[in-house]
């Protein structure tokens, strides 16, 4: 679980991006309704598996030490 | 003299100069008034899409506000707010592990950082404390008018929040997440929700505003609309009665029949060591640090040891189904939304208190982190979520046992003592919370809000700390405050903060702070 969870150089990189005007967009609240809300948990479920995988796989000197 | 400036220095050392004592008062003071002042007074949203500089107070020139792993003390502070507990680590040295305490160092001292939330204590449960129920209704009253407290008398809680005559300005409005809530919550049985009184002004008074609803109150003080102490010291600091001695941190105190009690101080900037002489001393350093100069300044104690309350805390992020995927109003304030309490099973007193946020101005990289996803897809489902995510925190309330426990150690300097903390409740105890907890988390479903998690942050993570020198003291009898309100075996020095409570009801205590320090000077006045 932890290996699938963002490593902390991710979450900094992440608090950067959301603070700087030029990416602060792409943080935006997703508001269209309560079917496209479950749609994105739904899909990101789905997605979740393989690049869960690829995170617990992958070498670990490509994941910030993870 | 009052010793500190938090929320019961502040109340005390105004009573004392109202009633037309020369009052000093000791603090470390520290402030950081520059961060503040970068933060322009726009609301949350506007400041998201044209600030420039938005990085400093988000998350801080250094990153200090991106959540580190394991415990950090201060944690919950934004990076505006960091500056409450600057080099508390070196000034109150905590030996072991398990209890993280959060020690202020700030002018205002925990009070800086205060959610607001204000509660009237019922006479059974001022009783339970050791407080006379009596003389704390006109405090309250004295309370409400120096902080300045909004609420709605009509909220189904109020018998419970509020049992109180003190004026109150119109109640903060609500948010589209709380209101949405709201609408569907029945009250009945042992858990019931409404609006809550506030430390915030919803109308404009003498030098601070009403509250702009900026969604901006857990970084800036945006028009003083929230109470901080510091206001109440900068008001004294006009009158000529009223000294301020910024820069000491106290670290024991002298006192015998018939002299003039003294207080010893270390300079936090040079490291000397001055000492400060009164008439009488109202010790208000928070109920941590009052017990540890007292620890630090008896004589003849077999032990350097006391007893310690810390209101267990649990909180709950949910998703509230009523608001998945539909937009919020960006018109909000930060705080408490609204709360509620936690009925005992014979519906007679108060097993618990809780309040709900709305989690918007607190950025979502840190919904991601706890996420066991990809951060890719934890930052999608954060943002689907947002709108949604309503937080409930529930305090309990806490008794005295010998397993809960403060002690001075060896190791530390005798300016800087050392504290080492045994904060272990009994089988019984954790019973009885979780049962709490699964009662509380029943409420919520029936509310239609999800729990997606259950957080404890530790003993200490309520930051409501108390009965470190009580009127009746279990461990050890020694230390302990006298019905006059001074403290055995320090003639005229006077407990002024939640350091001689005999219990902690699970309602926040900062309220009550507030009218017991107002009380206590009104003692100390009488008595000089």
């Amino acid at each position: 679980m932890e290996r699938i969870r963002p490593a902390p150089q991710e979450i900094e990189d992440l608090a950067v991006r959301e603070t700087k005007l030029e990416t602060a967009g792409a943080f935006r609240p997703i508001c269209a309704g309560p079917v496209a809300a479950f749609a994105i948990l739904a899909f990101a479920g789905l997605a979740a598996i393989p690049l869960s995988l690829w995170r617990i796989l992958r070498p670990p000197s490509r994941t910030n030490g993870y | 003299m009052v010793i500190g400036s938090g929320i019961s220095g502040a109340s005390a050392a105004h009573r004392l100069v109202e009633l037309g004592a020369e009052t000093r008062l000791l603090d470390i003071g520290y402030d950081d008034g520059a961060l503040r002042q970068r933060i322009p007074d726009e609301p949350f949203d506007q400041l998201r899409s044209t600030d420039s500089g938005q990085a400093d107070y988000f998350i801080g020139r250094n990153k200090e506000g991106v959540p580190r792993k394991g415990v950090v003390v201060g944690a919950q502070l934004t990076p505006p707010r960091q500056f409450i507990h600057k080099d508390a680590a070196k000034l109150f040295p905590i030996a072991g592990s398990g209890f993280h305490p959060l020690m202020a160092t700030s002018a205002g001292g925990l009070g800086a950082g205060w959610g607001a939330a204000s509660f009237v204590f019922s006479p059974r449960e001022l009783e339970s404390a050791g407080l006379p129920a009596g003389a704390m209704a006109g405090c309250y009253e004295r309370a409400a008018e120096l902080l300045g407290i909004s609420g709605d008398r009509a909220s189904p809680v109020s018998k419970w929040c509020w049992p109180s005559a003190a004026n109150l300005q119109p109640p903060l409005e609500i948010d589209d997440n709380a209101a949405n809530i709201l609408r569907r919550w029945k009250n009945a049985g042992r858990v019931h929700a409404g609006s809550i009184p506030m430390a915030v002004l919803t109308r404009d008074r003498r030098e601070r505003r009403a509250n702009p609803y900026f969604d901006m109150d857990f970084y800036g003080d945006s028009r003083r609309s929230v109470f901080r102490p510091r206001y109440v010291i900068e008001e004294l600091r006009k009158s000529v009665h009223f000294h301020y001695a910024a820069g000491r941190a106290v670290f024991r105190l002298h006192s015998q029949p018939g002299q003039p009690p003294r207080a010893l101080a270390v300079h936090v900037d040079t490291g000397a060591v001055e000492t400060f002489t009164a008439n009488k001393i109202v010790l208000c350093a928070n109920a941590l640090n009052s017990g540890r100069i007292v620890l630090n300044s008896l004589d003849g104690l077999a032990a350097r040891r006391t007893t310690v309350l810390c209101n267990p805390y649990t909180y709950f992020p949910t998703i509230n189904l009523g608001m998945l995927g539909r937009p919020a109003a960006g018109r909000r304030h930060s705080l408490a939304q609204f709360g509620g309490v936690l009925l005992d099973s014979a519906q007679d007193g108060i097993d618990g208190v809780f309040q709900m946020y709305s989690y918007r101005s607190l950025l979502l990289f840190k919904l991601v982190k706890e996420m066991p996803l990809p951060p890719q897809l934890g930052l999608l489902v954060a943002r689907a979520l947002v709108t949604s995510m309503a937080i409930f925190g529930i305090f309990f309330r806490d008794r005295m046992s010998e397993s809960k426990c403060m002690e001075l150690v060896e190791g530390g300097t005798p300016e800087r003592p050392g504290l080492r903390f045994t904060y272990n409740p009994p089988e019984t105890e954790k019973a009885w919370r979780r049962a709490c907890e699964s009662e509380f988390r029943a409420a919520l479903l029936r509310s239609r809000c999800v729990p997606i998690g259950k957080v404890d942050p530790g003993p200490a993570g309520s930051i409501h700390y108390a009965g470190t020198i009580p009127f009746d003291n279990p461990v050890n009898p020694g230390v302990r405050t006298l019905p006059d309100g001074t403290i055995d075996g320090l003639p005229n020095v006077y407990s002024g903060d939640s350091a001689s409570w005999n219990t902690l009801p699970a309602k926040g205590l900062s309220f009550t702070l507030a009218a017991n320090a107002i009380r206590v000077a009104e003692l100390v006045a009488r008595a000089h």
